[in-house]
C-alpha cells in the first residue's frame, strides 16, 4: 500500500500549513513522516531544526498516566540530558514551561488524570516546546475538545507563533478551524495534494472539486448556494485506481479523469491537480 | 401523533446531579437540536427519554408522551413504547450493530418483534425496501452481509434503517455522525432529517455542533451544566442569541468567512462539576455580564422568561 505519493509542501518561518482530509487520506501518515516516527521509501525532508516535536489529538492518550505534570514538561530537556531523575532544580524549568502555555503553578503537581482535556492539551503543546524547536506538528489537536476550550487553545498556538516566531504544521478536518489558523492550506485526498496555496484563497475560491466538496460540506457553509451533497465515500488506499483518485465521486468527471493523473497546474502560489478545471483554466487565460 | 413533554427533568446518581433542571417540549413532526459540550447533560436526558438509565440513577420530574407520564408505566408498557413508538441512534453505529449476525437478519428481527409481521418473504421484501429508502445501493447483496464488512458510513445508515424499521413517531439521533468524515456527515445528516420529512415523524437531534443543529432543525435547545438555558427557533438562536452563554458558544466558534481574525472570543474557566452545589445561576461564574443576583439567585426558564434563563431576558429585566 502506498499512503503518499509525490507529496511536496514548503513551510516557511513563522507560517502555519494546514493539512486537510478525511480519513484514510495519508495526513496522519505525513504527520509521522515529519517527526521521524516512519521512513520515506523515496524523497526527503529538510529541516532546519534537529528535533521536530509533535502533538496529538488523544491529550490523555500521550501524557504518562503515573508521571506528574511537572515530570512530563521537562522530561524532553532530561532526556536530551541524559538524565533520568527530576531534580529540585528542573521546577524552575517545569513552572517557566508552564507560563508559556498558560498551566498555573497549583497544576504542576497533578497527574494527567486530574487535568481537563484543554489543560492537558496545553501540557503536551509545553512538553512540545520544551526544547524551543522552532517547528511543531499538530494533528488534530482540537477537534477532541469542546468549543469553548478549542478557542483557548488555538488562541494559545496563535499567540505562541507570534512571540516565538514557530512554524506550524497542522493537520485537521474543521476547516473553520483551519481558515483561523493557518496561512497556507494543502488538501489531501488518497495520498496526493490535490489542492494547495493561501488558505484565504483556497478556502474562498476553491479550484479543486474536491475542495468545493469539503467546503458544502461544512455546516458552517450556511450562506451560499445549496449543498451538492457529494455520493460515495472516500475510496480505500489500499485500491488505488489509474487516473485521478477523486474521479468515482466527482460530479464534473470526463473521460479522461478515468485514465491518466492530472499534472499540476501551477498560477503563482497555488496549485491544482484536476483536468477540467485546468482547462478552463486555459482557456480563460 | 404525539407531542413529547420534559418538565423540570433532574438525574441524580449519588451526589452528582448531572441533570439539574431540563424543560422543553417537541410536537409532533418537528425537529429539535439539542446542544451542549460535553458534561451538559444531552446524552443522559436522551436515555432518559428511552428509559436506558443505569438503575441507580434517581429521576424526578415529568417526561410525557402523548399526554401520557412515561415513568408512570410499567416496564411492560414501556417496552411498547421503546424502540417501537420512540426509536433511537448513537454515535459508534458499531457497537449498536450485532457483530455476530448479518445486517438483514438485525432488520428482519425489528420487523418481526417490533411489527409482529408473519411471513419472512413480506419482511426480506419490508426490509430491503428499507435499506433502499436510507441509500444503501443494491440492499440484495447487503443484506447477507456482516456488520464489520461495512464502511462506518454505511453502518450508521444501517443502525438508521434499523430506528426506522419500526416506524417510530420519534426519533432521537444522539450525535449520529460525530464517528464520521465531514463529507459522509452531510450526507446522513441530510438522509435523517429527509426521513423524517417524509415519514412525519418528531426528531430530537443531540449534537454538540450549533451550527449542524442551526442548519437542520426547526428549534434549538441549548444545554449547559445539566440546564436547558435558552430555547428558539433555530434562526433566532443563531442570528439573535439571547442568552450569555449562548451568545459566547457562537463568539468561540471560528467562521469560514470569518477569516484570520486575531483572536477567538474565550469562555474563561471551566464547566462546573456534577457533583457541585450551585445556589445561583450555573453559568454565573463564566458570564461576562453576570452581576450580584446571578451568584445568589438560580433564574427560571419558563415561557414568562421567554425560555431564557437568565436575569437579562426581557421580561425578567422588568421585575428588577
Amino acid at each position: 500500500m502506498r499512503a503518499l505519493r509525490g507529496v511536496d509542501l514548503e513551510v516557511g518561518e513563522g507560517e502555519t500549513l494546514a493539512i486537510v482530509g478525511e480519513s484514510g487520506c495519508g495526513k496522519s501518515t505525513l504527520a509521522r513522516l515529519l517527526v521521524g516516527l516512519e521512513k520515506p521509501d523515496r524523497g526527503v525532508i529538510e529541516t532546519s531544526e534537529s528535533i521536530i516535536p509533535m502533538v496529538f489529538q488523544d491529550s490523555l492518550g500521550s501524557l504518562h498516566p503515573r508521571r506528574r505534570v511537572e515530570q512530563i514538561l521537562v522530561e524532553p530537556i532530561l532526556i536530551r540530558e541524559g538524565r533520568w531523575r527530576f531534580t529540585p532544580a528542573d521546577r524552575g524549568r517545569a513552572e517557566a514551561i508552564a507560563a508559556k502555555v498558560g498551566i498555573t503553578a497549583e497544576l504542576l503537581g497533578r497527574f494527567p488524570h486530574e487535568l481537563s482535556g484543554g489543560q492537558r492539551q496545553r501540557v503536551n503543546i509545553g512538553r512540545a516546546l520544551a526544547l524551543d524547536s522552532k517547528i511543531l506538528v499538530l494533528d488534530e489537536p482540537v477537534s477532541a475538545l469542546d468549543v469553548s476550550i478549542q478557542a483557548q487553545i488555538l488562541n494559545l498556538l496563535k499567540e505562541l507563533q507570534a512571540t516565538q516566531g514557530l512554524s506550524l504544521i497542522f493537520i485537521s478536518h474543521d476547516l473553520s478551524v483551519v481558515r483561523f489558523i493557518a496561512q497556507r492550506v494543502a488538501v489531501l485526498y488518497l495520498g496526493r495534494v490535490v489542492e494547495s496555496g493561501p488558505a484565504r484563497e483556497v478556502l474562498t475560491k476553491a479550484q479543486h472539486p474536491y475542495t468545493e466538496t469539503l467546503l458544502q460540506s461544512d455546516p458552517d457553509a450556511t450562506d451560499g448556494p445549496p449543498v451538492r451533497v457529494v455520493q460515495g465515500e472516500p475510496p480505500s488506499p489500499l485500491e488505488v485506481l489509474p487516473g485521478c483518485s477523486f474521479a468515482g465521486r466527482c460530479p464534473l468527471v470526463q473521460p479522461i479523469c478515468r485514465t491518466e493523473y492530472p499534472a499540476a497546474t501551477v498560477r503563482g502560489d497555488r496549485q491544482f491537480s484536476c483536468h477540467v478545471r485546468a482547462q478552463a483554466d486555459g482557456t480563460e487565460n | 401523533m404525539k407531542n413529547l413533554i420534559v418538565d423540570h427533568l433532574s438525574i441524580r446518581f449519588g451526589a452528582a446531579n448531572p441533570v439539574r433542571d431540563v424543560c422543553f417540549q417537541l410536537d409532533a413532526g418537528r425537529s429539535l437540536g439539542v446542544v451542549g459540550e460535553s458534561g451538559s447533560g444531552k446524552s443522559l436526558t436522551a436515555l432518559a427519554l428511552m428509559g436506558l438509565l443505569p438503575d441507580q440513577a434517581r429521576v424526578s420530574g415529568e417526561l410525557s408522551w402523548g399526554g401520557r407520564s412515561l415513568q408512570a408505566m410499567s416496564e411492560r408498557e414501556r417496552r411498547a413504547v421503546r424502540g417501537r413508538e420512540i426509536a433511537m441512534i448513537f454515535q459508534d453505529p458499531m457497537t449498536c450493530l450485532n457483530p455476530s449476525f448479518t445486517v438483514g437478519y438485525q432488520i428482519d428481527e425489528v420487523l418481526k418483534l417490533r411489527l409482529g409481521i408473519r411471513s419472512r418473504v413480506e419482511r426480506r421484501k419490508r426490509g430491503l425496501e428499507i435499506l433502499s429508502d436510507v441509500g444503501i445501493p443494491a440492499p440484495e447483496t447487503r443484506w447477507d452481509a456482516y456488520p464489520h464488512q461495512l464502511s462506518g458510513g454505511m453502518s450508521q445508515r444501517v443502525a438508521i434503517a434499523q430506528a426506522l424499521a419500526s416506524e417510530p413517531e420519534l426519533l432521537i439521533a444522539d450525535e449520529p455522525t460525530t464517528a464520521l468524515d465531514v463529507t459522509v456527515q452531510m450526507q446522513i445528516l441530510e438522509l435523517l432529517f429527509s426521513l423524517k420529512k417524509k415519514r412525519g415523524m418528531s426528531l430530537l437531534f443531540v449534537t454538540h455542533d450549533l451550527s449542524v443543529a442551526g442548519r437542520l432543525c426547526d428549534e434549538i435547545l441549548v444545554m449547559y451544566a445539566g440546564q436547558s438555558l435558552e430555547l428558539a427557533s433555530a434562526n433566532a438562536i443563531l442570528k439573535f442569541p439571547q442568552h450569555p452563554y449562548t451568545q459566547a458558544l457562537l463568539a468561540a466558534r471560528p467562521h469560514l468567512g470569518g477569516g484570520a481574525s486575531e483572536r477567538l472570543k474565550t469562555i474563561p474557566g471551566s464547566v462546573p462539576r456534577a457533583n457541585e452545589q450551585i445556589r445561583g445561576c450555573v453559568f454565573a461564574a463564566r458570564c461576562e455580564k453576570k452581576f450580584d443576583r446571578c451568584e445568589r439567585e438560580a433564574p427560571v426558564f419558563s415561557s414568562a422568561s421567554q425560555f431564557n434563563r437568565c436575569f437579562l431576558s426581557k421580561n425578567e429585566r422588568g421585575s428588577l
